[in-house]
């Protein structure tokens, strides 16, 4: 979870900036193209996130189970 | 033989009374310390060990942990750096496409209501709500209200 929040991949998306729409056609489309840029990082984030989150989990998982420890009664492992 | 001593007992428990307690504070006596020897040999025997390994496997399980946590990092890494290369992608078409919708022959357009409108509506979003475009918006008492703070 550190790594996650370090990362920066869980803060929020801006969005695009407002002053892009200037009153003409292209002021709205290249707000729009620019918000559509912004809900792709966004997408990269959550994405990146979880793959970074899968692979501490097994991480993890692998060290547990590696680690687990043998029961007083079991001598013979 | 065992009667005599039993009747001999009785005499000198009838005779002296405190013969009889301080018997009993005796026998009291070797059965708390037969105990406690009991106690203190489960506890060699048993317990310590036990806790012992206990503490080792904790030990194994805590380096683990600090080994996996450092690989985990270590994977992150590159993961994150990805999607940083990803996003500077992403930035990238998105200049070449604002350049391109600028350029379109029709981009000077005035579509001024429609502007007005659909910045009117994105300031109702708590992201735009520090937008410096927004602010009139908000100032206005006959506008969409004060912001909300993120």
């Amino acid at each position: 979870m550190k790594i996650l929040l370090a990362s920066g991949l869980l803060d929020q998306t801006d969005p695009a900036p407002l002053g892009l729409i200037d009153g003409t056609a292209g002021g709205l489309g290249a707000h729009d193209a620019a918000q559509t840029g912004q809900l792709v990082k966004a997408n990269i984030d959550k994405a990146t996130a979880k793959k970074v989150g899968t692979s501490c989990d097994q991480e993890w998982d692998a060290a547990l189970k590696s680690a687990k420890p043998r029961r007083w009664w079991q001598f013979w492992k | 033989m065992s009667e005599l001593v039993d009747l001999a007992e009785k005499a000198i428990d009838r005779a002296v009374p405190q013969a009889r307690f301080a018997r009993i504070a005796a026998w009291a006596i070797v059965a708390i310390v037969a105990i406690g020897i009991v106690g203190f040999a489960m506890w060699w025997l048993f317990l310590r060990p036990i806790e012992a390994q206990r503490a080792a496997a904790q030990a194994k399980v805590d380096a683990q942990l600090g080994t996996a946590t450092g690989a985990a990092a270590t994977h992150a890494i590159p993961i994150i750096t990805d999607a940083g290369r990803q996003k500077v992608e992403v930035d990238v078409k998105v200049s070449k496409g604002t350049a391109d919708v600028r350029a379109a022959p029709d981009a000077g357009v005035e579509v001024r209501g429609v502007s007005d409108a659909l910045r009117r509506n994105l300031c109702l979003y708590d992201v735009y709500a520090a937008d410096h475009a927004c602010q009139s918006l908000h100032e206005d008492p006959a506008g969409i209200g004060p912001a909300r703070p993120n």
